[in-house]
């Protein structure tokens, strides 16, 4: 497995890459090499992050743990409840088109605040009512099904992010026909640190490099 | 505050203690969350937050977007921290070399809605260009202040919070080689 090509550009590798990262960090053993002064000075005057994450702003969420990343490796966005709200697509398609991300992970969580007060009746104050309606349209749509309500609403606002970016011209639905990018939904588990992937199927040549 | 600046200390000297992280971690927050701050920043790839400030799972509330501006949704998240989980420190972080300023420098107009971004950053670089020294330097510096200032202003629950001195907003410029977080004084 570590002779595999290093191919920051194809989608499904850095996919494979990423769970990696997860699977040493669930396993407690992240290897956290290259978050140093060394780094520092090597990343200082150009980033090429291969992966674009936009997660919740709960600070349970350490990404660069979670996924095992130096430093450099991971653009980032995060807003309560993971929307994507235009300064957030403006964001990732600069990270998508400027410096070469070729994936974009959405990734929801278990027991998310920001899901839980979608799913509540009473009105939010400020701001956080703008949050809250993004948040919505997931929770009617999840209110008939069977389980636990905020955790289907929390993976069904992760689908429709997931679709809205896939979607979203010009650039970023532009990258992801020609293959450039891929654009997928995640869910993260508080207690375990696992990260599921929706709706994602790698392909057989990728799947048996990983084995 | 003092907490954060003494976790940067360690990181900028490679000493890092990586305090609450790991399984056991994961386990006491998992049903809730108390953290000590909520930190607007870039979205940039090399701030990592959680090591600038030494500190584990639970500890920071972290905003998000390229050039660490002050939109609905951010305000909205932040006051999330502040209503829902208690936190009292808002602390904005901009960085050396920002993308999102330096786009809004130029005078191409950029594709998609990158440009709503660069739209977010141009009163920093007018109030920048009024001021001696360099240009992309003082416009991160200016962005950080209007932010700050933004965020101290924005109505209800911020804004009374702030003026009650219930809670502070602070603005910090972070070195990209040197790692190291300045508490900015405005």
């Amino acid at each position: 497995m570590n002779k595999r090509k290093w191919e920051p550009g194809n989608p499904d590798f850095v996919i494979q890459h990423l769970l990696g990262g997860n699977q040493r960090y669930c396993e407690g053993k992240v290897r956290r090499n290259g978050n140093d002064q060394d780094r520092r000075t090597a990343t200082a005057y150009e980033q090429h992050p291969f992966a674009a994450v936009l997660s919740c702003s709960d600070s349970r969420i350490m990404l660069s743990e979670i996924f095992d990343c130096r430093l450099g490796d991971l653009f980032v966005c995060r807003v309560a409840g993971n929307i994507a709200d235009t300064a957030v697509i403006g964001s990732l398609e600069y990270a998508a088109e400027h410096l070469g991300s070729s994936v974009i992970v959405v990734m929801g969580h278990e027991r998310c605040g920001a899901v839980g007060a979608a799913c509540k009746s009473a009105g939010a104050p400020g701001h956080i009512l703008s949050l809250v309606e993004q948040i919505r349209p997931a929770v009617k749509a999840s209110s008939n099904q069977p389980g636990d309500l905020v955790e289907n609403a929390v993976r069904e606002n992760v689908r429709q992010v997931v679709n809205r970016l896939r979607e979203s011209e010009p650039i970023l639905a532009h990258m992801v026909k020609e293959g450039k990018l891929k654009v997928v939904g995640a869910y993260y588990y508080l207690e375990s640190g696992r990260v599921e992937l929706l709706d994602y199927e790698a392909p057989a040549a990728q799947k048996q490099d990983a084995a | 505050m003092q907490r954060l600046l003494e976790g940067n200390w360690r990181y900028r000297s490679d000493r890092m203690t990586r305090p609450n992280q790991g399984a056991k971690s994961r386990l006491e927050t998992a049903t809730a969350q108390h953290p000590m701050a909520a930190v607007l920043t870039c979205s940039d790839s090399r701030l990592i937050m959680e090591s600038i400030f030494d500190c584990g799972v639970g500890n920071l509330f972290v905003c998000r977007i390229a050039g660490n501006f002050a939109d609905d949704s951010v305000v909205g998240s932040l006051e999330f921290a502040v209503q829902e989980l208690g936190v009292r420190l808002l602390l904005v972080v901009g960085h050396e070399r920002c993308g999102a300023i330096t786009a809004a420098l130029n005078d191409v107009r950029p594709p998609g809605q990158i440009e709503r971004l660069v739209a977010y950053a141009r009163p920093a670089v007018e109030l920048a260009r009024g001021r001696p020294g360099e240009l992309l330097d003082n416009a991160v510096r200016a962005n950080i202040e209007l932010t700050v200032q933004a965020l101290r202003e924005a109505k209800p629950v911020l804004s009374s919070s702030y003026d009650s001195g219930s809670i502070v907003i602070r603005g910090a410029y972070y070195h990209l080689v040197s790692g190291e977080i300045e508490i900015m004084h405005f």
